[in-house]
């Protein structure tokens, strides 16, 4: 679990909330600035008392009960760990109260922010290089590691790393100073129009010009600062491996990145800020001295209003576009899209000719042609050479071959022996005397006709 | 080499930064000053290119608010109409640019503001109808959807026209040429007077109202 984990985890389980009204913020920061002003470092109760008493009149005249209030008040900061008591007295006697760090910080976001200019700058990178030089020459003095602790890293983490801290925490107050002067700008023209571009113009430069000093500042300090941390990192790279040069190189690393990062700042908000440097003084420029009276927006907001019943439209050129010669698209033939034949039911398999069937039929139709007088007849003489065990079969076969032959009506057929103790309902041929033919064929002879 | 004084017609042309120039003057585009080398070539060897261009049948214009554009004055050429919607945008943008609110983000505004601008200065309904021509009666379950659809194509073409840039889907910078919006009631004089002497210039066209809420009622 890392450290961070640890601490949100205790923070979430410590149920610890912060709800502060206007007026418990107004002490705050009051409190905060009796301690600088005075130079307390601790407040009497009896002091908290009076400073509540002075903001309330100050933001609620009407209020009453003072004192009830502010020991509410008090009772509230010091059960937000805001106000701690620091006397150790108990009930004993009056108390003796100071502020948190965490009631410093809030306190400090609402008074006067520290922003960086010019001097705090200078002032800054010159202690801080100052600095450097002594870890630098300790660097060179370092033989234990207890040396490389004490005399190297430790003063680059902490006063060093104060120091650099100190500049982005001013970087950040002067971001949001410039953010300010844009809104301020823009309040200037809403309300004056043609009679802010002098009080905007000014406003321009001199952050301008606040920046491109910053950013010389950090230009050229950054550098020395930098070559600075290089020389710390050889010697602790000389010295070789260890604990002790191990934990200065990595802290000189660490500075170097910040000093980078502390040096992008100036040329990136130089930057910006000259990009809107240019908006501003382009419009400055093209519509407010060219409409000092502001009539421009409302007169273009009649045209809007206007369009729908008298449209038009402006005019641009447009682009020819261009013929694009093609090759030509030789398109193959494509096969027809269809799907392999299927085979539904059992495989099919290669079988020899049935010859003895064949013979019968063959033998069948000889004794038809012979025109015998019924089917018993018929059959006894074609199913003679089949062996017995398949002459029921034949008999059906032999019987199936006589369907065109015409048979006589008779009512009830004779049941007739045809051999092998098989007998057969005979059927008696009625064949065409004349012709020869069978009825059928003379029927279908007569259909030809 | 467009750094200054082009002696002839053949040095412009043969600058590398011509051709880009070039195609973007005849799609349509308007440069300013915040396009860098192209606005410096335009402005270097516009005596040359005025000429150049002429010969076309188009007009090179250098606008008083320091932008570039192709106007084309016949028919020999091709020439667009900008649409209804890419008008009334238009003029929402510019609207934008003159306030001072949109200093403080160096011209940053966003689509709502645009959209805002419309309904209030055009009407909702009114501008539904402009924005779908075809279409008879307001049908409020889209038209919200569409009325913004139309607005965005608006944008994109207008951005293709170098009015304006799409930083993201709600955020635009405006740009210079986006005054052009505002030039029939740049002048003091009348605006109808102003929009004439822009349609017998060639730089604009007028067109055909349509009908207002009233007299579809009574037709």
């Amino acid at each position: 679990m890392t450290e961070l984990t640890k601490t949100l985890t205790a923070l979430y389980e410590s149920d610890m909330t912060l709800a502060l009204s206007s007026t418990d913020l107004c002490f705050l920061v009051a409190l905060r600035a009796r301690a600088e002003h005075a130079g307390f470092t601790a407040f009497e109760e009896d002091t908290l008392g009076d400073v509540f008493h002075q903001v309330l009149l100050l933001v609620e005249p009407a209020a009453e009960h003072p004192k009830v209030r502010a020991t509410a008040a008090i009772r509230r900061l010091r059960e937000q760990r805001l106000l701690t008591r620091i006397d150790g007295a108990g009930v004993v006697r009056a108390g003796e109260y100071a502020l948190t760090r965490m009631a410093d910080a809030l306190a400090e976001f609402f008074l006067q922010e520290e922003t960086l200019t010019r001097e705090s700058l200078a002032l800054l990178t010159h202690t801080l290089t100052a600095q450097l030089q002594d870890v630098r020459a300790a660097a060179k003095k370092a033989r234990t590691p207890e040396d490389w602790r004490t005399r190297v890293t430790q003063p680059m983490r902490i006063t060093a790393g104060d120091l650099l801290g100190g500049i982005e925490r001013r970087q950040r107050g002067l971001d949001r100073s410039q953010g300010e002067v844009r809104s301020r700008i823009a309040l200037l023209l809403r309300e004056d129009w043609f009679a802010a571009i002098e009080a905007c113009e000014a406003l321009l430069e001199d952050t301008a010009a606040t920046l491109r000093e910053l950013n010389d500042i950090l230009l050229r300090d950054a550098a020395a600062l930098l070559s600075l941390l290089q020389d710390i990192t050889e010697r602790a790279s000389d010295a070789g491996p260890g604990e002790g040069p191990n934990a200065a190189q990595a802290a000189s690393q660490q500075l170097a990145d910040q000093v980078d990062r502390v040096a992008a700042w100036g040329a990136s908000r130089q930057r910006a800020w000259s990009d809107y440097y240019r908006y501003v003084q382009r419009f400055l420029r093209d519509v407010v001295r060219l409409d000092p009276g502001r009539a421009l927006s409302q007169r273009l907001r009649e045209q809007m209003r206007g369009f729908c019943s008298a449209p038009f439209y402006f005019i641009a050129a447009e682009a020819i576009p261009l013929p694009l010669l093609r090759v030509p698209d030789m398109r193959a033939e494509r096969p027809v899209v269809m799907r392999a034949n299927a085979r539904h039911g059992p495989e099919l398999e290669a079988v020899l000719p049935d010859d003895v069937g064949l013979q019968l039929d063959a033998r069948a139709r000889a004794l038809l042609a012979k025109r015998p007088a019924s089917l018993a007849e018929l059959v006894r003489e074609a199913v003679a050479p089949v062996p017995r065990e398949e002459r029921f079969r034949a008999i059906g076969r032999v019987t199936a071959l006589c369907g065109e032959v015409p048979i006589a009506r008779i009512h009830e057929r004779a049941w007739t022996h045809v051999g092998a103790n098989m007998v057969i309902q005979d059927w008696v041929f009625t064949w065409d005397p004349g012709s020869g033919r069978s009825r059928a064929e003379l029927k279908k002879g007569k259909a030809r006709r | 080499m467009s750094e200054s004084g082009y002696q002839r017609i053949e040095d412009v042309i043969l600058d590398p930064l011509f051709p880009e120039v070039d195609l973007a003057l005849r799609a349509g585009r308007h440069i300013d000053v915040d396009e860098g080398g192209r606005y410096e070539l335009l402005s270097d060897a516009l005596v040359h290119l005025e000429t150049f261009y002429q010969r076309y049948g188009w007009e090179l214009v250098r606008s008083p608010g320091g932008y570039f554009f192709l106007l084309p004055l016949g028919d020999r050429l091709p020439r667009r109409q900008l649409s209804t919607g890419e008008m009334l945008v238009g003029q929402a943008l510019a609207l934008l640019y003159l306030d001072p609110v949109t200093l403080e983000t160096a011209g940053s505004a966003t689509r709502s503001q645009v959209v805002e601008i419309l309904q209030h200065l055009v009407g909702e309904e009114r501008l539904y109808l402009e924005l779908h021509p075809r279409r008879r009666r307001l049908d409020e379950r889209i038209a919200a959807e569409s009325v913004r659809r139309e607005i965005d194509k608006a944008l994109r073409s207008l951005a293709s026209l170098g009015f304006c840039d799409l930083v993201d889907d709600e955020r635009l910078r405006l740009r210079t040429p986006i005054l052009r919006f505002a030039e029939p009631v740049q002048a003091m004089e009348a605006p109808t007077e102003a929009l004439a002497r822009l349609v017998a210039r060639g730089r604009a066209a007028l067109g055909e109202a349509l009908p207002n809420e009233n007299e579809e009622l009574e037709s």
